[in-house]
């Protein structure tokens, strides 16, 4: 694991190593090196702040609410599931999350094309002929002609 | 759950007494005063009974379904009214040392203030990974976003509240 990671993991979940990602055999690796001289400043910062956080406490659930909530949802009657089945309709999009990423993509990648296509000239060279014409027409006064 | 989708009520009132506590502090944490807080978590328990079938283990879990409803909840709640949850409805403290628990107890509210202080999204975060313990993972499902994103809110976060405290971390 590269170091910065691991600086990464003190500056996000703080220094007790119980709230790291949850992967046994990295936990006991990444514990072991926690423990090393090399994280020292990293560490007791993140120390200094989880002990502050520590501080807040709230208070604890009233013991009526679980039975209140059991109370009043267990009244209710249960929507069925045919009831809440999406409507046939209606399309749902698969891996809705991956969409907006994949439009962008497919935008940049047209406009890229576009631009290779169409944009060639933007950068080149004004042709020859053209500037000696524009030479020409400004010398054209100096020998008479119109 | 696959028994509260069958209308198991025993199975219902297990979660319930299972899940209210964490889903209380949850919701007083970012920031909801305490009889909104049980309001909140007694809306996203009655949603969960009566839209039990939509319910799918695909979604992340029981604890992740129903958090995210609570946080969104409590989004909702604290965009329609703005309040001062600092008020005398505060539970008293025991008082073992009355200038210690005073002292205590100043600090906590100055930590409490900061971290109401941050980006909901950033405070979300924090509550529910650092005090409510949720993996990463269950977190980012809560809030939708991928874990690498979910980190950066937590480095955010952290990064916040050392220079908003730097007085107190200064005594620690």
């Amino acid at each position: 694991m590269l170091l910065s990671r691991f600086k990464h993991y003190f500056a996000a979940y703080g220094a007790d190593t119980r709230r790291w990602p949850k992967k046994r055999y990295e936990i006991w690796r990444w514990r072991r090196l926690a423990a090393s001289s090399r994280f020292n400043s990293e560490r007791t910062e993140a120390e200094r702040l989880d002990r502050l956080l520590d501080l807040w406490k709230v208070e604890a659930a009233p013991e009526r609410l679980a039975r209140h909530i059991c109370r009043q949802a267990l009244a209710l009657p249960q929507r069925p599931k045919s009831a809440i089945a999406a409507r046939s309709d209606v399309i749902v999009w698969p891996f809705a999350s991956y969409w907006p990423g994949i439009a962008s993509f497919g935008v940049a990648l047209v406009m890229g094309c576009l631009l290779g296509w169409y944009g060639s000239g933007i950068n080149a060279a004004p042709s020859e002929d053209w500037l000696n014409t524009a030479a020409l027409s400004t010398l054209a006064g100096d020998f008479g002609e119109r | 759950m696959e028994r509260v989708v069958l209308g198991d009520h025993g199975a219902f009132s297990q979660l319930v007494r299972r899940h209210t506590p964490r889903m209380y502090a949850i919701a007083r944490r970012i920031g909801v005063v305490p009889t909104e807080a049980e309001e909140i978590v007694q809306e996203a328990f009655l949603r969960v009974w009566v839209n039990a079938a939509t319910w799918s283990p695909q979604k992340g879990g029981f604890a992740v379904w129903l958090g995210r409803i609570v946080v969104n909840l409590c989004i909702d709640r604290l965009r329609r009214d703005r309040y001062e949850p600092w008020g005398d409805d505060e539970p008293p403290m025991p008082t073992a040392d009355l200038e210690s628990v005073l002292f205590q107890q100043q600090q906590a509210e100055q930590i409490a203030r900061a971290v109401e202080e941050l980006p909901m999204r950033q405070r979300t975060a924090l509550v529910l990974c650092y005090y409510e313990g949720f993996s990463n993972a269950e977190a980012a499902g809560i809030l939708e976003i991928s874990v690498s994103a979910l980190e950066a809110l937590l480095v955010r976060a952290r990064r916040s509240l050392r220079e908003r405290l730097a007085p107190l971390i200064g005594t620690y």
